[in-house]
């Protein structure tokens, strides 16, 4: 396959040597220009690269020497080809020009199939040049430490980037030959083996190795890195670790971060939970000792009345005396059971349970000394302990506008929609009520939290109080 | 005593509340004919005994006072009063609902306290 025509810079003074190169590059398909001086040649180079430069050793102006010296000294104009051409009767030319940067030289006269031949040759060259080039420009802006290293327990560096530098705090040449500090020697203690490890395996196994570890940066700090290779076989018999190594401290922190967030959470939710638990035992004993005393020592006074009554109309008869006497006995049983009642149902509330949390509240609402209106109501029951919560959030507030508000009217919602439920007490009092650790509303928000609720209290002086409950209901 | 000889079922699940009202009822006119410990048994006993009157527990085991009493008043099966050791306020418009003549605390009952309500 015939290559592609390369880009040609000829430096030659004179007529005749200029057409010598010039015509059989052309015929052989490349590029030609043509300049009579070193001068020219440096503006030309600088106007756009060529792939190669064939120069004359002894040119006017800037002769072969300056012109290799001027290129070698540039950075832009570095990496370029260039043949000199000398003639083959001074035969320490040649070695001049190689001594002053030249790539190649070319005795005159020449045949024209050799002039071809150097120029391929260069031509080459120049072209792993500039992939050398991208290489190195490629190595430079990858956001990683892109390395070759000996397979041994140090990682003696061949070759790092200078990311390793913002990775490690430390400058490559280092690392070089381990020539300040073996790699191994700033991969964290507690993680070297297992680095180790890994990379020694998937050598053996012929697989590429990709894995986290931490290196203790300058800095004194840790830094995580990420690091993937694999082994490669080199020329003459040598094995290398071909890989690259990114700093992921970042990603790293996130997670930890978010794992802290969630451990967190959980701990939150579970605190929560056995809150929850704790309060409903709590209830549940409530509702037990409730239910105890109401199918005990009530039911025993009701019958104790009703055989009392009993008594009390054959009396009426016979003995009227001792019936009075046991009319004062019965209104002093019928206030001890009214006191009974009212220490149950301080207990627990059994029309709570039994009937649910509206008619629970219109029951409290119907005892109230003031005049109080129940809005909104669900008309489904709840979740007993959303149940409990909100009739306690009711009852305290209710209370507290009876005792504290002044106020003309309270009313009472309550709902329940996606997941929440809730209820508001709101009255027209005096307002500046103030949530107090261990007192009455106080002591409710823990209830309310333990349901993923909130409990807040919305009291400007003068303006009336509202207290609303919301709760998690599922 | 404008009572005398009116029949009535007593349905309530405690069995010392059951034969202390009987007694009392008794004492006073009322033929007790029958006595009931839930609701269930409640509606079939009404049903085969035909009292006046049955004297209903609020709190029942199986089914809810309030709903065998309307049951009952729907089926013009018998008069209904209903009862409870509670506080007849918790109940607010349910008995007047629930079809009942009315109600009488526990603690209050007896033949002139039903009388009130029967006769009425
Ligand atoms: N609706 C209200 N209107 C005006 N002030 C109120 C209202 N509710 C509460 N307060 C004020 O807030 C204070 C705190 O109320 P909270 O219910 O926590 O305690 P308390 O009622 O004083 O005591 P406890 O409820 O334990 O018997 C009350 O002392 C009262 O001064
Ligand atoms: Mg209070």
């Amino acid at each position: 396959m015939p290559e592609p025509g390369a880009d040609i810079l000829v430096v030659a003074s004179r007529e005749p040597v200029a057409l010598e190169v010039w015509v059989p590059l052309e015929e052989a398909g490349h590029r030609v220009r043509t300049v009579a001086d070193g001068l020219a040649a440096i503006t030309e180079l600088k106007r756009q690269l060529p792939d190669v430069v064939v120069a004359e050793w002894e040119a006017p102006g800037l002769d072969g020497r300056g012109l290799c010296e001027a290129v070698r000294g540039d950075p832009e104009l570095r990496d370029t080809h260039v043949i000199v051409m000398t003639s083959s009767a001074r035969a320490e030319r040649a070695a001049e020009a190689l001594e002053a940067g030249a790539d190649d030289y070319l005795a005159t006269p020449f045949e024209q199939t050799e002039l071809l031949a150097r120029v391929r040759a260069g031509r080459r060259t120049s072209q792993l040049r500039a992939s050398e080039a991208r290489l190195r420009a490629l190595m430079a802006n990858v956001p990683g430490a892109i390395y070759r290293c000996a397979p041994d327990r140090e990682w003696t560096m061949e070759l790092i980037s200078d990311e390793i530098e913002r990775i490690s705090g430390h400058p490559p040449a280092d690392f070089i030959d381990s020539a300040v500090r073996t790699f191994a020697s700033i991969i964290h203690p507690d993680d070297r083996e297992r680095v180790e490890n890994a990379v020694f395996e998937a050598c053996k196994a012929r697989r590429p190795f990709v894995l986290e570890y931490r290196i203790q940066h300058a800095d004194g700090d840790a830094r995580w890195v990420l690091e993937r290779g694999q082994l490669v076989h080199g020329t003459n018999g040598r094995t290398w670790l071909d890989g690259a190594i990114f700093d992921i401290s970042a990603r790293r922190e996130a997670e930890e971060e978010r794992r802290r967030r969630e451990a967190e959470q959980a701990r939150v939710a579970e605190l929560r939970a056995s809150r929850a638990r704790i309060i409903e035992a709590a209830d549940a004993a409530r509702r037990r000792i409730e239910r105890d005393l109401h199918d005990g020592a009530q039911q025993r006074f009701v019958a104790v009345a009703l055989q009392l009554r009993h008594l009390l109309s054959r009396l009426q008869k016979t003995a009227p005396d001792a019936a009075l006497l046991l009319e004062d006995a019965l209104d002093e049983l019928q206030r001890a059971t009214d006191e009974l009642r009212e220490l149950a149902r301080g207990i627990h509330p059994a029309l709570l349970t039994e009937r649910g949390l509206v008619r629970a509240v219109e029951a409290l609402i119907s005892r109230l000394p003031m005049a109080a209106k129940l809005h909104e109501a669900p008309k489904e029951r709840l979740p007993q302990p959303v149940e409990t919560a909100l009739y306690y959030v009711i009852a305290e507030s209710l209370t507290n506008a009876c005792k504290h508000a002044d106020a003309s009217a309270v009313t009472v919602d309550i709902g329940c929609a996606q997941g929440r439920a809730w209820a508001v007490v709101a009255d027209d009092g005096v307002g500046d009520a103030r949530m107090t650790e261990g007192s009455g509303l106080g002591g409710l928000s823990d209830r309310v939290e333990a349901l993923d609720g909130r409990l807040t209290v919305q009291s400007p002086p003068g303006r009336g109080t509202t207290v609303r409950a919301e709760v998690a209901c599922d | 005593m404008g009572s005398v000889n009116e029949t009535i079922l007593i349905v309530d699940d405690h069995a010392t509340f059951r034969r202390s009202a009987r007694l009392l009822l008794e004492a006073e006119g009322y033929r007790v004919i029958g006595e009931a410990e839930d609701g269930r048994s409640a509606l079939s006993e009404a049903e085969s005994l035909e009292p006046d009157v049955v004297l209903l527990d609020v709190f029942l085991p199986d089914l809810d006072g309030f709903e065998v009493a309307s049951e009952l008043t729907g089926r013009g099966l018998a008069v209904v009063i209903l009862t409870s050791s509670r506080d007849g306020a918790d109940f607010g418009s349910l008995v007047a609902e629930s079809g009942a003549r009315g109600f009488i605390p526990k603690m209050q009952l007896s033949g002139a306290a039903l009388d009130a309500l029967v006769g009425s």
